[in-house]
């Protein structure tokens, strides 16, 4: 009971801290509305690698082929300024274009002739966008001629042979028709974690999770305020001469931490969902399993600054910088999938990584708890080895 | 005041990284009773305080504090006595009410006995006017009532006091010591570090004075004062030569020694009371004008002094 008493002064100082408003709410959801912005900003952009399409062919295929390569996660189809060489060229070097396909005169009729033309591609294999762009090309490439040749046969199922009048008009028909099955396929395997957030918007998701982790440490500035100054006006060192426990009244600073946090966080998913459009309570037995967690995280690093601070500057010096750190390896402003494996593989040594991955893979691949418990026992990981190294700082400070 | 022992210390020992803070501390507190631990900062007093707080681990020997060991049974320790530590350990940003209410639910309070403690306290420490004010608003003087108030919630049979009145104005320092005072008179065991000998002549029914760690003189006021033989310093300042004055007073029964330095002459005696009237009734007859005259009784200082043969306040 002691211990709830403890956290309910700590709580009933912290309200009246003029900063706590600013660095538990106001900012956060400030930053979390212009992160937002920022990233659906960018979600207009088509991301997808400029691909250059000059057709030379007066044929059929000039515009079944630009289909395709609109059809790519990949590559978007635009076309050239101009089409001489020189000209393409300069624009793959200095890589203004990804790749440029010309499409050569004479393709159609060769292809429906059942010769099988080239394709020119004009691309830098020494690139990653060159490569993904030469991929994505061929495989346009084969999908096109794959129809041409079902188109064919199909032809010849039926009974024409290429001297009929009504030969060509039903390869053209079949060629159609083959184009938009491998447009709308019958049967589709999709390769992506069913998440009912395939229509929350990716921006806010990232801005609203990637700010909630940054913030929920940021927020710890003023609890840190108030266990250093218990240690500083040794109000600390006198409950230790009643017949609390260390332990109790260590608790007792924590849980005002981690409901300070977990309220701060509640708050943020709550703002996410009506304001950004994320959709955190759609599990929200999960969604507060990891705000516990990262609540938790919060506490654990809040307790470690406060026991490492020697003054309030030292306090924010210290929240600040290591939440920057945190924050920029961490993936909080950026997602880690956008940087390389080694980038990556540091960002994931931070626990504001794992708080980050946890809530997103909640709300953008509908996991469930089973491939959440791990994300939950890091940061549990985490938040013991910020307790302990407080908790020897502490006792190193009680004594002094 | 019993003779059952409220706190005895045996062979208390503190070091750290080297340095001895306390020695080998050696004394017994009786129920009742207000002990004073005099001595300069850096004696060891706030370093025995700490010890006896359970708040340091002794490096070696042990303390019984109403028969509970400061070693094994911290626990039982602290609920037996109520600390005042130096510093003005209470919430600036809480309210004396709301400060006292805290810490008795610390100390185990609820209910109607804690608030029947907040309020009795309250007006023991009399901030019951201000009780809804900020502590942080608090004049030094209040601030040290609150933070010796919050000490007496739990009613502890055990009091220990740090320098209660360090950095307050003689006004609270009074209303401090009476409130001692009256604690006291009501049955609860005192131990009180100060460095002010006058704190510690006026409150204590005996005193240790302590130096670099070690008790260096026990016992009752007179008890210390005899060990500087009891004399009475008699200072004058003549506006004229004292000429033979100083043998004749030399040849007096009831003085010790009499000495001349800078023209200011020091007399050692028994009694002041009887040697005053000869002193005046010479310089008369010898037609020399008296200009300055002061009596000091023998106090903790000089005891010190004799001890140490350093000054208190050094």
């Amino acid at each position: 009971m002691r211990i709830i008493y403890l956290a309910t002064k700590d709580l009933k100082q912290i309200l009246q801290q003029k900063k706590s408003a600013l660095f538990l709410l106001i900012m956060p959801l400030l930053f979390t509305w212009l992160m937002g912005i920022i990233f659906n900003q960018n979600e207009n952009h088509d991301p997808r690698l400029p691909v250059g399409l000059v057709v030379l062919d007066d044929g059929v295929l000039g515009p079944h082929l630009r289909t395709l390569l609109n059809d790519s996660d990949t590559i978007r189809p635009l076309t050239p300024d101009q089409t001489d060489t020189a000209f393409i060229e300069e624009q793959v070097h200095s890589r203004l274009l990804a790749a440029v396909v010309v499409v050569p005169n004479g393709f159609s009729a060769m292809a429906l002739d059942g010769t099988m033309p080239q394709l020119e591609v004009i691309v830098d294999r020494n690139t990653p966008a060159g490569q993904a762009a030469d991929r994505s090309i061929q495989l346009a490439s084969t999908r096109l001629l794959g129809a041409v040749q079902v188109a064919r046969l199909s032809a010849a199922a039926a009974g024409h042979s290429e001297s009929d009048a009504a030969w060509q008009a039903f390869v053209l028909s079949a060629l159609d028709e083959a184009i938009q099955a491998w447009l709308n396929p019958r049967a589709k395997v999709v390769v992506r974690p069913a998440g009912i957030a395939a229509s929350a918007p990716k921006g806010g998701t990232q801005a609203s999770s990637g700010m909630m982790v940054f913030f929920a440490t940021v927020g710890m500035i003023t609890p840190g305020y108030i266990l250093l100054s218990e240690r500083h006006s040794r109000t600390l060192a006198r409950m230790m001469t009643t017949s609390m426990t260390r332990a109790e009244v260590i608790a007792g600073h924590v849980l005002a931490m981690f409901i300070v946090c977990l309220v701060q966080v509640v708050l943020l998913t709550i703002f996410g969902q009506f304001i950004i459009g994320v959709h955190y309570w759609h599990a929200p037995g999960l969604t507060l399993l990891m705000a516990s967690a990262l609540a938790f995280w919060s506490a654990s690093f809040g307790l470690l600054i406060s026991s490492l601070a020697r003054d309030e500057n030292q306090v924010v010096l210290l929240v600040l910088g290591s939440t920057l750190v945190f924050g920029l390896l961490g993936g909080t402003f950026f997602p880690l999938e956008l940087t390389n494996q080694s980038f990556a593989t540091i960002g994931h040594m931070m626990p504001s990584a794992w708080a980050v991955d946890g809530l997103q893979d909640i709300v953008l691949r509908g996991s469930g708890l089973i491939s959440i418990l791990p994300t939950v026992g890091i940061l549990l990981f985490y938040s013991t080895a910020a307790c302990g190294a407080a908790i020897l700082l502490l006792r190193r400070s009680l004594k002094n | 005041m019993t003779n059952e022992i409220a706190i005895h210390i045996k062979d208390l020992h503190k070091s750290y990284n080297g340095f001895t803070a306390v020695q080998s501390l050696n004394f017994t507190v009786r129920k009742g009773e207000i002990f004073s631990l005099l001595g300069p900062n850096g004696a060891g007093k706030s370093t025995t305080i700490s010890m006896l707080s359970c708040l340091l681990a002794p490096t070696s020997g042990d303390a019984l504090l109403l028969g509970h060991s400061i070693s094994k049974t911290p626990r039982a320790v602290k609920e037996v006595i109520g600390v005042v530590p130096q510093e003005i350990a209470v919430y600036d940003d809480l309210s004396a009410r709301q400060n006292l209410i805290f810490w008795g639910r610390m100390y185990g309070l609820k209910g109607k006995q804690l608030a029947r403690r907040v309020d009795e306290v309250l007006d023991l420490v009399a901030l019951t006017d201000r009780q809804h004010d900020r502590a942080g608003h608090y004049s030094g003087g209040m601030q040290r009532r609150l933070n010796i108030g919050i000490a007496l919630l739990h009613e502890p049979q055990i009091v220990i006091m740090d320098e209660p009145t360090v950095g307050i104005d003689p006004q609270s320092r009074r209303k401090i010591l009476d409130g001692v005072k009256e604690l006291n008179a009501r049955g609860v065991t005192v131990l009180y570090t100060t460095h002010y000998m006058e704190e510690a002549q006026e409150l204590s029914h005996r005193i240790a004075i302590m130096d670099h760690g070690r008790i260096i003189g026990e016992g009752t006021h007179s008890e210390l004062i005899r060990i500087v033989g009891g004399l009475i310093r008699i200072s004058l300042t003549l506006r004229q030569s004292p000429g033979n004055l100083i043998e004749m007073w030399r040849a007096l029964a009831s003085v010790h020694s009499v000495s001349e330095e800078n023209g200011a002459i020091s007399l050692l005696v028994k009694d002041s009371t009887s040697i005053l009237p000869v002193v005046f009734e010479s310089t008369a007859r010898a037609g020399i004008s008296v200009t300055g005259m002061d009596v000091q009784e023998p106090d903790l200082e000089a005891v010190f002094l004799h001890l140490t043969g350093k000054a208190l306040r050094d």
